[in-house]
């Protein structure tokens, strides 16, 4: 077990210079933040260079990188090329806001989809299984731009039920969890349903039946069990994935999160909030895939990883 | 087990709506009082008045900072923390008499020893990190006369360092409390002259101003003001609906009819002075050949995008400068819409039908987007074939543009604060320059030479009008519109005038 | 001992004898129907559409659909700006912004979409599937690092990734297949390997290994039957999803060219509108998610037909 773990975060480490660097070099390749500074009032040359210098984007790459490195790993991310401000404090500013919008919209998805995969897959071909089945992909078909837009006009103008956007307090983050939520239900129930149905029909869960287990005990504890491991691989893999959707959605809702940061310093070429945003998602990501693989030999005795 | 989580799941959504439900019971317009919350699309991260170049630092930044020369919505120029200024030597040496009375929000005294730490700040080291110290680099030291007398020594002659004391970098700011906290602190917890002073600042989030009763100019007639900082134009006009947000910035076209139709929300148009067109890039055949430019030009019919996609929110312009624009001249008719004209010129070209060109554009300007689109339809009535190539603002604006990625025709937007056409034209049309990589014309450079050389405004006029014609018949770009901004505002909101550029006033704003 | 009593482990692997009936047929053709609407569209659209694409008529903008319409087109538009159309023309569910025909856009649409839902998916599909199986099924060092490739594929936000992309090479529809693909092969490869490490687990596979049974035959037998039923959900549901995430990429301005129709497109630039022409964001979104219901009961039979199970 040691030396799984050790292996696994030496692979780690590796992974998050990898990123890094790609992350790095890849945002260099176009576009000057000098440049950027400007906003369309022309700079010369020697504006420029000025400029380059105070921020030390004229040094040659492997500099830069290799800066970046030492610093990172006395845990100094760096300081912002816009705000002028710490990276580690900009990161952790907004931290609790995503995680707050990631780990909500998680619960919500949960939370209706496996009750409703459940259903479905124990009701199999009847009218509640086409019901839930059609309005999973109701929920695929538009993007989370236009969810939540659409809850935003319904819920907070048209009702003013809910404020429209904003991180202000519990009330705010029921649009945007529930946006999320929606969208990772949609594909959620559907595994459920899908990885139920295969453990339904197994030679042990008749043995179990014909035990006299009344059915609900059968689905939950030898049933959903085992569509479990699906569904953690499922999740750990949505919990890279599920930064993509935040950025989109933290636009619309106006949410101060590091989606905004990190698409906001992407486009402004604000090298070390890019750097520094990159390495925390890397290292939340590795993490949460270890987590995943250690639940493996929890959910599924067999299944010894790393042996 | 999943019978509970349902059950358990629906409680906390009825307590979720419940507690929303609650707040419905009195209008969240009317609940604010006498305090603004104002919407705007972009935080600029960054409060200190040296570090940034941003228009939407000056939708906040006029509140916190005043400047010795002040800006009116009309954009004619004031006394501000200077109450007079004169040079004795033609420009040379610059004297300013100072504001008597005046403090800085952390009770420092405004005196010419504050004026004279903010620009040794300015052009100081601190300075070089930021983009403001650029524009005011003709300026070589500021020296205290007496507390309330500065004398401004220039290196060099600048006929607009006066409207240049009213941007951003010559913003004065707090000796002590700068030194003592130092720029990074500065930049998160600003203290300046202003009508409001700083409360709290959440980034990406929100900006809470309280008013200043002791400002020289009269004391806010509003209690507080929150900015919000609200990327996406659809929620910030459904904040304007829900009556979240009294003042809109950022409209777009689109959405105008939602907020003229509702009985609570005024729309303000106001015009800038931001005129967009379209240039053409002659190392790119065929728009290298003027007969290919004039016909698409011609083929294109802008007065009408005006009419349908833009519903009349926008001035037709024949040069790249607005009305305003000392240098613009009047009797220039716009280029007409010639559909045939359009094609025999293109069958005189030797263009044959189908021709692909393609139009390079930064995808975030909404409405240029949807003229974009109208024009692939007209150039293609005329027989070429237009792809569009939306690219995102900044690589287009630092890198595809300058160093001439574009196609062959591409869009550029400007805005000509300085009111005068030299600004805009030298860094268009002079070879060489930041925003023109390719084009050169000997004429042209001509009669650039000519207005820049001389302080006599009817030569200069002269000079203008000679280069408006040139560049008419180069045909090097078409002018299309002077830009209308839209402004949001809810009808509770009393005194507010949409400003024309984008420097949001409201020392005489108030509620109803 | 019999081959039932040794099955454990939360995958089936035994069994080529009883198929389960495929029962519910007619899914199956609902579902190869509107891939087919779809396919067909896409492939015909110049003789389905009835009018061309990127023909604009600003005087005839945000008309609703036909059927709302009053029948002499008399009455004042509701946006400034918008006319009525010329007499002949049907425009069946109405215009966009700029007088462009919904019905033959989203007809055309069916190219670019399916294009990017199907390319994109197919080449991460079999990449990360032919990966994950390796990793699960062989392990070792060689296992470990396409795992470590997965983590880093995965660990990298998609948005950063396709802005840095895309504002190097530039927009255009290849690059978002590009991004797309090389964004997702991680899922197939990690999902794989878990059922490829499940399955190698089971004591049949255990025993056939120990008679000496070739790797290749149990992966082609055993492991890829049961892996592909996953895959396929999997697969199916990411044709849907890329489709929207062209959608993202274009609201976040990274889009292709914005008058060649595709669906996502279609919605993202047509949100300022919702308020005032709905139809402009929803047909749009039907088309997706009937493309979708397709794709999705073509994967479900698939899934039933792969992952043999007990009747």
């Amino acid at each position: 077990m040691i030396r799984f773990i050790a292996a696994r975060a030496g692979g780690a480490l590796a992974v998050l210079a990898a990123v890094t660097l790609f992350v790095a070099f890849g945002i260099r390749m176009t576009g000057d933040p000098a440049v950027v500074l400007f906003e369309g009032s022309a700079p010369s040359a020697e504006d420029i260079r000025r400029i380059q210098r105070a921020l030390g984007t004229d040094r040659p790459f492997l500099a830069q990188y290799a800066g970046f490195v030492a610093g990172a790993v006395r845990g100094n991310l760096g300081t912002s090329f816009r705000s002028g401000q710490p990276v580690a404090g900009e990161i952790f500013e907004r931290a609790g806001a995503t995680l707050a919008l990631a780990l909500g919209g998680m619960l919500v998805a949960l939370a209706a989809a496996f009750p409703l995969g459940a259903y479905a897959a124990t009701h199999r071909n009847a009218l509640a299984d086409f019901l839930i089945r059609v309005g999973s992909l109701l929920g695929l078909s538009f993007p989370n731009f236009w969810l939540a837009i659409m809850l935003i006009l319904i819920v907070a103008v048209r009702l003013r039920w809910l404020p429209p956007s904003g991180y202000s307090g519990p009330a705010s983050l029921v649009l945007p969890c529930v946006t999320l939520g929606v969208i990772l239900a949609s594909t959620l129930v559907r595994l459920v349903r899908a990885s139920l149905l295969d453990t339904l029909g197994q030679p042990y869960m008749r043995t179990a039946r014909a035990k006299g287990l009344r059915e609900g005990r059968v689905v939950v504890r030898h049933g959903l069990r085992n569509a479990l491991l699906p569904v953690v691989t499922f999740v750990g893999l949505q919990f890279g994935a599920l930064l993509g959707g935040v950025v989109v959605l933290e636009n619309v809702f106006a949410w101060p999160g590091l989606g905004q940061l990190a698409l906001q310093a992407v486009t402004y070429r604000d090298y070390p909030v890019v750097q520094g945003v990159v390495v925390v998602l890397a290292l939340g990501v590795v993490l949460v895939n270890l987590l995943v693989d250690l639940s493996y030999g929890v959910l599924n005795p067999r299944v010894r990883v790393g042996s | 087990m999943s019978r509970r989580t349902v059950l358990v799941f629906i409680l906390c959504a009825v307590m979720a709506v419940g507690a929303g439900g609650a707040v419905n019971a009195q209008s969240p317009a009317g609940s604010r009082g006498r305090s603004l919350v104002i919407v705007q699309g972009q935080d600029p991260q960054n409060w200190d008045p040296i570090a940034t170049f941003l228009l939407s630092w000056g939708m906040v930044g006029c509140q916190i900072f005043d400047g010795l020369v002040d800006r009116g919505t009309d954009l004619k120029l004031r006394p501000g923390l200077a109450t007079s200024w004169s040079t004795p030597d033609d420009g040379l040496t610059w004297m300013f008499k100072l504001r008597q009375g005046v403090t800085f929000h952390d009770g420092e005294p405004f005196d010419a020893a504050a004026v004279k730490f903010t620009f040794d700040r300015l052009l100081g080291p601190e300075g070089a990190k930021g983009p403001q110290q650029g524009n005011y680099k003709s300026i070589d030291h500021v020296q205290v006369v007496d507390p309330s007398t500065v004398k401004m020594v220039m290196k060099v002659k600048d006929p607009v360092i006066i409207t240049k004391l009213a941007g951003y970098g010559a913003m004065i700011v707090p000796p002590k409390y700068v030194q003592e906290h130092g720029s990074a602190y500065f930049g998160a917890n600003p203290v300046g002259t202003g009508p409001f002073k700083f409360v709290e600042y959440r980034k990406d989030d929100h900006l809470t101003l309280a008013a200043n009763r002791t400002y020289w100019n009269g004391a806010p007639r509003v209690s507080a003001v929150t900015y919000r900082f609200v990327p996406e134009a659809a929620t910030r006009v459904a904040e304007l609906q829900a009556g979240r947000a009294d003042i809109a910035q950022g409209v777009p076209v689109s959405q105008s009819s939602v907020v003229k139709g509702d009985a609570n929300l005024a729309l303000l148009p106001v015009g800038s002075p931001t005129v967009l067109e379209i240039r053409f890039d002659p190392s790119k055949a065929p728009a290298g050949d003027v007969r290919f430019r004039r016909a698409v030009i011609a083929a294109i019919d802008v007065q009408k995008i005006i009419d349908t996609i833009l519903q009349g929110y926008g001035h037709r312009v024949s040069t790249f400068q607005s009305p305003l624009s000392f240098g613009n001249d009047a009797s220039l008719k716009p280029y007409p819409y010639d559909p045939a004209r359009a094609k025999s010129l293109l069958a005189e070209a030797g263009i044959r039908a189908g021709t692909e060109v393609s139009l390079s554009f930064p995808s975030n300007n909404a409405d240029f987007r949807e003229a974009a689109q109208a024009m692939v339809s007209y150039l293609g009535a005329a027989g070429l074939k237009l792809t569009l190539t939306p690219v995102e603002q900044v690589t287009y604006f630092s890198d595809v543009l300058p160093h001439a990625k574009t196609g062959q025709i591409y869009e550029f937007g400007w805005g000509g604060w300085t009111l005068d056409f030299d600004n805009t034209a030298y860094l268009l049309y002079h070879k060489g320059e930041f925003w023109n990589p390719v084009f050169s014309d000997a004429e042209v450079e001509k009669y650039l030479d000519a207005e820049r050389t001389t302080n006599d405004q009817r030569t200069r006029l002269k000079a203008f009008q000679a280069l408006d014609r040139r560049l008419y018949d180069l045909a090097i770009d078409f002018p299309l519109w002077q830009s209308v901004n839209l402004w949001g505002v809810n009808k509770r909101v009393d005194g507010f005038v949409a400003p024309p550029d984008d420097r949001v006033r409201l020392l005489a704003v108030a509620t109803k | 001992m019999t081959a039932t009593q040794v099955a454990s482990g939360p995958l089936p692997v035994v069994r080529p004898a009883h198929r389960r009936p495929i029962g519910f047929r007619l899914t199956l053709l609902v579902g190869l129907g509107l891939v087919a609407l779809a396919t067909v569209s896409a492939v015909a659209a110049p003789v389905l559409a009835p009018h061309r694409p990127e023909a604009a008529d600003l005087g005839a903008r945000l008309l609703p659909p036909a059927w709302l319409r009053s029948p002499s087109g008399a009455g004042p538009p509701a946006v400034p700006g918008t006319g009525r159309p010329p007499a002949g023309t049907a425009y069946l569910l109405g215009t966009d912004a700029i007088g462009r025909d919904l019905l033959s856009r989203i007809i055309y649409g069916a190219r670019v979409s399916l294009e990017v839902g199907v390319l994109s998916v197919a080449v991460s599909g079999i990449a990360g599937t032919c990966l994950g199986l390796l990793a699960g099924y062989y392990g070792g060092w060689w296992g470990e690092l396409v795992m470590r490739a997965a983590d880093l594929q995965l660990s990298f936000p998609f948005i950063l990734f396709a802005i840095i992309v895309i504002a190097v090479l530039g927009p255009g529809l290849s690059r978002i297949i590009l991004v797309l693909a090389v964004t997702q092969w991680a899922s197939y490869a990690r999902l794989v390997r878990s059922e490829a490490l499940a399955v190698r687990e089971t004591d049949y596979i255990q025993a056939a290994r120990a008679i000496g049974l070739a790797d290749r035959r149990i992966i082609w037998k055993h492991v890829l039957p049961n892996a592909l039923g996953a895959v396929s959900v999997l697969a199916t549901l990411s044709v849907a999803n890329n489709i929207l995430l062209e959608a993202a990429l274009t609201f976040l301005g990274l889009g292709v060219d914005p008058s060649i129709p595709s669906w996502g497109g279609m919605l993202a630039d047509s949100r300022n509108y919702i308020q005032t022409a709905w139809w402009d964001s929803t047909f749009p979104g039907l088309a997706i998610m009937l493309t979708v219901m397709g794709f999705n009961l073509v994967g479900d039979w698939l899934r039933d037909r792969l992952t043999p199970e007990l009747a």
